[in-house]
């Protein structure tokens, strides 16, 4: 069949659950986007649910059902069958399309009026906005059409970024194939920090094999392979709010800390370490304080005072331009990866935090004199979310630097894309706050609930087209977009290929 | 099995300070450290980059650094070196290349391109047969296209005793104050060799990484700003490596220069006014130990009446000088008033508030909108945008201040500046 060939026809129904009956032949699916042509523009439709009509009664099919399956009468047939035996499709309206611009449905299409699959061409009104970033193609059910759909990063990544959905359904493919097109664009920076070590690309394709990742990607990991830089970070950057909402300490504790810095300054630590007395500290809490840095960070003090670390990530010696590097890359518009996959999550996140109380720190500094508008902003990628951003962490531990930013970071241009396959664990004051939600296939009913309780769109009637979203499939739900935008990602593999180029030698010279 | 000496040494910047004291003092640095070398008898000498401060130097200054060198050769001292990022022009010919034509030294970073790849060759030394090779700095961090090409495996699987040379800052090592796109991480290095001998960190540093032995800077012989000096005052040991090796490195240990002590005081001025902070500083310019010792004095702080050029600084440093300083410096970049409108800039030292300047102008570049070639804007913003940019300027500004060599003509001296421009404008001849 022809694709623009009137695929159904509107029969009944009301605003947002509009009935259609399809036409034999036509195959309309689960997500499909169609197309009602009236005078004044056109009507954006898509499918969320389809079922069987017949005007034969119930009792007449099981009848005739029975005699066919029984043998009583093998060629018995339906008179004209195509007429009595139908499907009829449930859509909603998502979109008034005038020209190039849309508008949110206020009217129903003309009853009897004739539907059609939707072309590339109809989506003339999505135009690459300014800082654009590539999230897929327009997906109509299953069928991927030629229109790439690309948001303003800036708006959408200071805005906050929630990926939710089960494993296996495409979310680092995802994730990988934003950073791949963002990563030459210097209008944000991004740090990752990726607990799975797989978007660098170590043992196969990944953002390393972009043509500007020698100039615009930065990996540290603690495992050197050529070109990355060791994950390291000086205790003296360490200062005792990084650990707040990270790492469970009582009141006495944290005051501890807090006299140490206050003494010590940049010491604090080796201090702590070495058991250094602290005015109106009890010796105990000390001691305590001390074993607990020992077991998460791994510093202690030799006999001599000497302090040595265990891990190779908390150091003495190295590591002292860590911070300052990163957010120089950051304000350079690079992207930064931290291979936290050797790492506890407690030593991932307060890593991140150290970092991001400085991002953010500067930045309000920036607000503060004036100069934020010309900086690039600045997302940040958290893998299983909940981990800082649950009610139950929250609760227990109170806010952390990642709540933080959840909360005022877009007021500095800074922003979260926050991935998790437990939206339900984050609470709905954050969810509110995070303006774009890329939905991927999720089987679990209480976690489609949440997502679409937090949807920018009305994704009431969407639950089971979130429930059938195959690998790769997604739903953009954005304040920044005017409907919810079903597309595609493509397979970073595949991707990539279009990027390949044959390199132009130059002839080099040495001195 | 017979044990051998040698000595690593850089960033002796000869000829650095416009002071003549302090340029003396960081000459006679040298001098001291390489009358170490013949006195310690070492086989041979690793100078890491930026012996001179500039690629042509002060002739007298090159006068006693050559004597020097060759006393050492005399003594049967090889010496082994790499340019560092002052003393290199790729336009130009550098004092480095006449002195190596003499004889004096040799460059051990040889090799060349073979396709993408950069292929070194080894240095033998005749008498130790230790193998030396490395890479050379390069203005602006550029030496990191080179480490990014090293054909590594060559380099890995020579066998014997292998030192690597440069004088770039290692990122995991560099200090808060080099720039991210300046440093060259640990795993772009070759792995396995006994000694990595670095230059270009102002600071003594020993390291060791899993696959990286002894990592090592030396750090100056003296320093080449207010900011070295304030290091040592504080503490910060200057000085070179004598390392003892037969088929590994032995033992390697620090050996200190002292060509002067420093005093560093700092005094708050916050809330003060002007009178008491002068009447202070006087107090203090009397009371510090200053005979032969180098003083740094920095007046800080926001005042609250009256205004930093009330206070008279000149008498504070000739008091010093009459009390018998080498020499004397009064840092007051950081003093403000509250009569007048706040620096939107503050910093330690003329040179960090120029860059912070440069960095905040910068920071707002765009291209021009009536610019619509494509080619010219990529360019542009590529040269000029974000840190780039802020670098440039900063190089710029530098090569713009370079002063007439007593006796060079003024076409001779036109030149020279116009061919430090296009070197930092990369506009010309170079890459």
């Amino acid at each position: 069949m022809n694709r623009v060939e009137v695929v159904g026809s509107i029969i009944s129904g009301k605003h947002g659950s509009i009935l259609i009956r399809q036409k034999s032949g036509a195959q309309i699916e689960l997500g499909d986007l169609l197309l009602v042509e009236e005078k004044d523009g056109s009507l954006l439709l898509q499918v969320n649910d389809i079922a069987y009509g017949s005007q034969i009664s119930g009792k007449h099919l099981e009848m005739i059902s029975g005699m066919k399956l029984e043998g009583y009468a093998a060629e018995l047939d339906f008179m004209d069958p195509t007429l009595r035996n139908y499907v009829l499709v449930q859509v909603k309206a998502v979109a008034k399309i005038r020209g190039n611009s849309i508008k949110i449905p206020k009217t129903l299409p003309s009853f009897m009026g004739g539907v059609r699959n939707v072309i590339d061409k109809d989506f003339a009104f999505l135009t690459k906005p300014a800082n654009p970033i590539f999230f897929g193609n327009i997906r109509s059910g299953s069928k991927v059409l030629n229109v790439p759909v690309h948001l303003n990063g800036l708006d959408v990544f200071t805005h906050h970024v929630l990926i939710p959905a089960t494993t296996g359904r495409g979310k680092s493919n995802l994730v990988k194939v934003m950073l791949w097109d963002a990563l030459d664009k210097d209008f944000y920076g991004m740090l990752v920090l990726d607990p799975h070590d797989e978007y660098y690309g170590r043992h196969g394709k990944g953002l390393k094999d972009h043509g500007a990742s020698s100039k615009k990607l930065l990996y540290y990991s603690p495992r050197a392979i050529r070109g990355s830089i060791t994950l390291v970070l000086n205790i003296q950057l360490i200062k005792p709010w990084h650990f707040r909402g990270i790492v469970e300490f009582t009141e006495a504790q944290h005051e501890a800390m807090m006299v140490a810095y206050n003494t010590h300054e940049e010491e604090w630590l080796s201090e702590i370490a070495r058991g250094t007395k602290l005015t109106n500290v009890d010796p105990r809490t000390l001691s305590v304080l001390q074993r607990k840095m020992d077991a998460l960070l791994g510093i202690y003090a030799e006999d001599d005072g000497t302090i040595q670390s265990r891990t190779s990530v908390f150091s003495t010696s190295m590591g002292l331009s860590t911070v300052k590097d990163v957010i120089q890359g950051l304000e350079n518009g690079k992207k930064i990866i931290f291979d936290t996959s050797l790492f506890t999550d407690e030593v991932e996140l307060l890593i991140g935090s150290t970092i991001l109380h400085e991002v953010l720190s500067r930045y309000k500094n920036y607000k503060q004199e004036g100069t934020l508008d010309g900086r690039p902003a600045i997302s940040i990628v958290v893998e299983e979310a909940p981990r800082v951003l649950s009610t139950e962490v929250l609760t227990a531990m109170g806010d952390n630097i990642y709540s933080d930013i959840a909360r005022e970071g877009r007021k500095f241009k800074i922003g979260l894309i926050a991935i998790t396959q437990l939206v339900s664990l984050i609470p709905k004051t954050v969810l509110a706050n995070m303006n774009t939600k890329v939905i991927l296939g999720n089987e679990l009913a209480s976690e489609r609930g949440a997502i679409i309780d937090s949807a920018s769109q009305d994704l009431s009637a969407d639950d089971r087209n979130i429930a059938s979203l195959d690998k790769g499939e997604a739903i953009i739900s954005s304040n920044f977009t005017k409907f919810a935008i079903p597309i595609q990602a493509p397979l970073f593999e595949d991707f990539i290929k279009q990027f390949e180029k044959e390199e132009v030698k130059t002839k080099k010279r040495f001195v | 099995m017979k044990m051998y000496k040698f000595a690593h040494l850089s960033d002796c910047h000869i000829g650095v300070w416009r002071d003549e004291k302090l340029r003396e003092l960081n000459l006679q640095a040298f001098e001291k450290a390489i009358d170490t070398c013949i006195k310690e008898k070492v086989d041979f000498i690793l100078i890491c980059g930026d012996l001179f401060d500039a690629n042509i130097p002060d002739l007298y200054q090159v006068k006693r650094a050559v004597e020097k060198l060759r006393l050492a050769k005399q003594n049967g001292i090889n010496i082994y070196l790499i340019y560092g990022s002052h003393d290199y022009s790729p336009n130009t010919i550098s004092m480095i290349d006449v002195l190596e034509s003499a004889g004096l030294f040799k460059k051990v970073s040889q090799g060349e391109f073979v396709g993408d790849e950069l292929q070194l060759e080894f240095t033998e030394d005749q008498k130790t047969w230790a193998k030396i090779t490395g890479l050379p700095g390069r203005k602006i961090g550029l030496e990191r296209e080179y480490f990014q090409a090293l054909d590594l495996e060559s380099l890995e699987q020579a066998k014997g005793f292998k030192i690597f040379l440069f004088h770039s800052p290692i990122t995991e090592l560099k200090t808060r104050f080099v720039p991210e796109t300046q440093g060259v991480p640990i795993s772009l290095f070759p792995r396995r060799f006994n000694y990595y001998a670095g230059g270009n960190i102002h600071k003594m540093v020993r390291e060791e990484f899993a696959d990286h032995a002894v990592v090592a800077y030396s750090g100056p012989l003296f320093g080449t700003d207010f900011r070295d000096l304030e290091d040592m005052a504080k503490g910060e040991k200057r000085g070179f490596f004598i390392v003892e090796f037969d088929k590994a490195i032995k033992n390697a240990r620090f050996v200190e220069i002292k060509a002067c002590d420093v005093v560093y005081q700092e005094l708050d001025g916050t809330k003060k006014t002007a009178k008491q902070v002068e009447d202070e500083l006087l107090k203090l310019a009397n009371s510090v130990d200053a005979e032969e010792k180098i003083v740094l004095l920095r007046v800080f702080g926001t005042l609250s009446s009256g205004r930093p050029v009330d206070i008279d600084f000149g008498k504070a440093r000739l008091i010093l000088t009459e009390r018998g300083a080498a020499y004397a410096n009064i840092n007051r970049y950081a003093l403000s008033t509250e009569e007048k409108i706040e620096l939107k800039v503050k910093g330690e030292s003329k040179r960090e508030i120029e860059e912070r300047i440069l960095v905040e102008k910068m920071s707002g570049f765009k291209v021009d909108p009536s610019i619509k070639d494509e080619k010219v804007r990529r360019f542009l913003e590529e040269r000029l945008s974000s840190e780039k940019g802020t670098e440039l300027a900063k190089n710029l500004l530098n090569a713009l201040k370079t002063e007439q060599k007593e006796g060079e003509t003024k076409t001779d001296f036109h030149s020279r500046v116009l061919r430090s421009i296009l070197e930092v404008t990369r506009l010309e001849g170079s890459e």
